[in-house]
């Protein structure tokens, strides 16, 4: 497997447990993985049900939180998601690591002057995020010109041509909150903002209540009602453990500004797409940036911000 | 190979010939300030290259006029109050002129854009316009403006979006449309002033 | 041991029953397992078997979660008469009570379980080996408060049935703080689950400060209508010894509550609809429609005049009297507050949806049997807690002696049978 696990220790991010307790649980789950190990070894030739091995559904069931696995389990998990992907897709993948760089607050700006609601961003979100065919990480709304009423947005247009005359189009995805309600909602922790400012879901440790669906006031998440439909001929292979790679049935997911791009220097997919040029994407931390420029300059606005959520994906426009 | 050194000496070096050149490497002499950046070549994608092959120096006809030829013939930029002169430097057909008469490569065009444009050209250089095709860290490649607009007919034309997005597997979409909306003087009568019924 | 004979004899009581008896056991047994075949489909294919969406992702399974806890958390009007108040006539009842609060919050239960999307990974809450998100998840506190509340009321029953089995009297004293400690635990969950839904900002129907009042309001009458119910079935079909004026104070609760409980629908509609803007489009899709998309305006229509036609009953004095018409109040009030806490709650918070797109529900086949099957789970587990339970506290269950027990041998049943003529 060529999978690499990136300073794994680094990983431990700001809300890991107290070290003691920590220390505890790792004896009584090592103890429990010696046995799993044991059983794993003993039947990883036999496949089990939904194409699996018995010791790979083991090793699933017990499968840590991303925050406080070891770099030996997190390599184990990332094997796994690429053995997975194989047996249920039929596809090579590689699954990777990617924390989140350090000295970096991702800031996003869409300047609705430019947006003519083409849906390219859609498109290539869907295709780089491994995406299944029912969910759509970015809606892009139709309003009504000279309104903001979000009761008159229609995102399901369907035009010969656009943009259409007398309304303007307002892309929506998860606005990565600096106070994110559903970070607060999760009983079990399996979303949190990264120090990056990315809300991260770990879609192995998520158990599917859909509270967080609830709490969040901008409809970005998403559940996976089903198994996943994805085409082998279609599936993009380069993944990341905490963003597009293949996800399992009953967990949510959302737009994590692609982390599979943005950790490594690469521009968000929908931002690649935008044929005009609408998106503005960078570090907040970087006086010199683009999005700062913007967002320094222009008469910008975010959405519900009586909420007090704080987007960190702002509108603006040039008239 | 030859092209490509003469389009970088051109872009990165004063050019000693006819009218002064501004290196984009400093953002120029208009914002000192602003990031650097690194154009995507334009030359390359020109339709028609190599304009002195047919225009000899000196030789073309400064009266503004509508063209006969292959040429674009519209120019629906300016509402009239351009023709191809304008842009283009009739001295040298190979260069473009700024408003002030200085001879600028096409590489440069957005030297022209900002005469008339300035607000949009101050967002341009410091990325609140354009299209930036590097990635956020990387070293700032951006696109120059008539990559995406036309100079002779720079409004950017409709064209058909992709498809509107599903509902979950197994449901179907419902018929449920926003309803249409009024502006606030359209609810009431024109001649009267009196609210309209209903509204 | 005597524990172990307790079980025994407790497991032994629930195979003694009349026909209708068996007949019930059987009934409910078939609708479980067609619920259970139901669910297995559900594991098998994901919750895409229901009628829920991104749009509403909660839908009937949590519609049900809800009136469950607010049924378990009215327990508490029969433990404060009978201890606070310290009315005998109560006390006898109190314990087909505190089942009815085990069952309900066992089904509550039950509903999360089968609408959350990995069941495999509830470990994941446990604190230690997975994570527990306390105190900051409303959904934590839920958990906590309903596990607490089921061993609460699971071991005081425990403790009062053991202590009749043995034939010793038990001490109020030894048990009394874990009652009042009920108490307050059974306001709590429903607090909490009202809080589940009014902390969130982004959905303006439930983020108001009456949800959690509206809650306590309308278990206190829907929580004493099953009551009453019950404790007439049981009069009526076991025998069991149910004084008039136990059934007389449940009434008066029920009564007060239900009036409460129309008069905060009554704040509810003034403050949606007086000054109307984006914000009371839910409320304007649940009473009346909203662009065209109205179906649950029939539903919590009927729910309201259900509950009106209860509470004049209730308030009329020889209507109430009549006992046909005063059960009808209460199977209204049942059904009444089911609708409007139910899905005349949950499912309009969804729509329209945060960013305004109307996208209705309501719940499919799979989902109203897998419901029916863990009703019939609950009615299942509440008639063998009562049976055994009833049994224990008539002294027809007893703790023997071993020689007795012998020397009893084949008269075993005849002996048992002298016990059962009641007390």
């Amino acid at each position: 497997m060529n999978s690499t696990v990136a300073s794994a220790m680094a990983n431990e991010h700001d809300n890991k447990k107290p070290e003691a307790v920590d220390h505890y649980r790792r004896a009584f789950l090592k103890r429990l993985g010696v046995t799993t190990a044991a059983v794993a070894g003993a039947t990883s030739v036999h496949a089990a049900w939904g194409g699996k091995t018995l010791g790979d559904a083991f090793a699933d069931f017990f499968q840590q939180h991303y925050q406080q696995m070891s770099a030996q389990e997190l390599q184990e998990t990332l094997d796994r998601i690429e053995r997975k992907a194989q047996q249920q897709y039929g596809t090579r993948i590689t699954c990777t690591d990617t924390p989140p760089l350090e000295g970096v607050v991702f800031g996003y700006a869409i300047n609705i002057s430019k947006c003519k609601g083409y849906r390219d961003c859609v498109q290539a979100c869907a295709e780089e995020n491994n995406l299944p065919a029912d969910i759509r990480y970015i809606h892009v709304l139709e309003m009504d010109e000279g309104n903001t009423s979000l009761e008159l947005a229609d995102r399901y247009y369907e035009h010969e041509t656009v943009p259409v005359e007398g309304k303007y189009y307002l892309p929506v995805q998860c606005m990565q909150c600096d106070n994110p309600p559903c970070v607060k909602a999760c009983p079990v922790e399996a979303t949190w903002m990264d120090s990056d400012g990315i809300v991260v879901v770990d879609y192995d440790w998520c158990i599917g209540c859909r509270y967080c669906m609830s709490a969040c006031p901008y409809s970005a998440r998403f559940f996976n009602w089903t198994r996943p439909q994805l085409a082998a001929d279609s599936i993009n292979p380069n993944t990341n453990y905490i963003g597009n790679r293949p996800r399992p049935v009953g967990v949510v997911e959302k737009c994590h500004f692609c982390t599979q791009r943005t950790r490594k220097g690469r521009q968000p997919a929908c931002q690649q797409a935008c044929p005009t040029g609408a998106r503005i994407f960078g570090n907040l931390l970087d006086p010199n940036s683009e999005i700062r420029y913007v967002l320094e300059n222009k008469a910008v606005y975010r959405l519900k911000e009586e909420l007090g959520t704080e987007p960190k994906f702002w509108y603006f426009s040039d008239r | 190979m030859l092209r490509l050194l003469s389009m970088i000496l051109a872009v990165s070096t004063p050019c000693i010939i006819g009218a002064e050149e501004i290196d984009p490497g400093q953002a120029g002499q208009l914002y000192p300030e602003a990031p650097g950046f690194t154009l995507q070549p334009r030359n390359a994608k020109l339709k028609f290259e190599d304009c002195s092959r047919c225009h000899e120096e000196g030789d073309t006809d400064p009266e503004p006029r509508r063209l006969k030829t292959r040429h674009v013939r519209e120019i629906d930029h300016g509402g009239n109050r351009f023709w191809c002169l304008t842009c283009h430097d009739g001295g040298n057909m190979d260069y473009l002129r700024t408003s002030g008469n200085e001879k600028i490569d096409f590489d440069q065009s957005y030297l022209i854009c900002g005469s008339c444009h300035a607000d949009r050209q101050k967002d341009w250089y410091f990325g609140g316009h354009g299209k930036r095709v590097s990635g956020w860290q990387d070293e700032r490649v951006i696109l120059v403006c008539t990559e995406c607009h036309d100079p002779h007919k720079p409004a950017v034309e409709p064209r058909p979006p992709k498809p509107p997005p599903p509902v979950r597997i197994g449901l179907e979409r419902q018929a449920h449309q926003p309803p249409d909306s009024s502006r606030v003087w359209e609810r009431y009568d024109e001649q009267h002033g009196s609210k309209r019924h209903g509204q | 041991m005597a524990l172990l004979l307790f079980f025994r004899d407790a497991f032994r009581e629930l195979f003694r029953g009349s026909l209708l008896y068996w007949g019930w056991i059987v009934f409910l047994w078939a609708i479980i397992a067609l619920g259970g075949w139901k669910y297995i489909g559900q594991l098998n294919n994901g919750l895409v078997v229901t009628n829920m969406s991104n749009q509403v992702s909660w839908g009937f399974y949590i519609s049900n979660f809800t009136f469950l806890v607010g049924v378990a958390a009215a327990a508490v009007m029969l433990v404060i008469p009978a201890y606070i108040f310290d009315r005998k006539d109560i006390r006898d009842v109190v314990l087909l009570g505190d089942t009815m609060a085990v069952t309900a919050v066992m089904m509550a239960m039950l509903f999360v379980i089968v609408d959350i999307g990995r069941p495999d990974r509830i470990w994941h809450m446990i604190p230690v080996i997975g994570r527990f998100n306390f105190p900051v998840s409303l959904l934590a506190w839920d958990v906590i408060v309903l596990s607490g509340y089921l061993l609460l009321n699971l071991g005081i029953s425990f403790y009062l049935l053991f202590g009749h089995y043995q034939g010793r009297e038990v001490k109020l004293k030894t048990y009394l703080p874990f009652i009042m400690l009920a108490i307050f635990w059974a306001i709590s969950i429903h607090t909490v689950t009202a809080f589940l839904y009014s902390a969130n900002t982004g959905r303006p129907f439930w983020h108001n400060a009456l949800l959690a009042p509206r809650f306590i309001a309308s278990a206190f009458c829907s929580g004493p209508a099953i009551a009453i119910l019950i404790l007439q079935i049981v009069r009526k079909l076991a025998g069991y010894p149910v004084r008039q004026s136990a059934i007389d104070t449940l009434r008066v609760t029920m009564t007060v509550a239900l009036q409460i409980t129309l008069f905060f629908v009554v704040a509810e509609l003034f403050t949606e609809f007086y000054s109307e803007g984006t914000e009371s489009d839910s409320a304007r899709y649940l009473f009346f429609g909203l662009h065209g998309a109205a179906k649950l305006t029939p539903w919590i229509w009927t729910a309201l005049a259900m509950l009106v036609v209860a509470v004049s009953i209730l308030m009329i004095h020889n209507l109430r009297r009549n006992p046909l018409f005063f059960n009808i109040a209460c199977v209204l009030t049942v059904i009444g507050v089911w609708i409007e806490k139910g899905m005349g709650l949950v499912i309009p918070g969804y729509i329209p949806t945060p960013l305004g797109e109307i996208f209705e529900y309501l719940p499919n086949s799979t989902e109203v049997m897998i419901s029916l099957g863990i009703l019939a789970i609950g009615l299942l587990t509440f008639t063998l807690l009562a049976k055994a339970g009833m049994a224990i506290e008539r002294g027809q269950v007893r703790l023997r002696d071993d020689i007795e027990e012998e020397l009893a041998g084949l008269d075993n049943d005849e002996d048992e049978a002298s016990l059962t003529r009641p007390t």
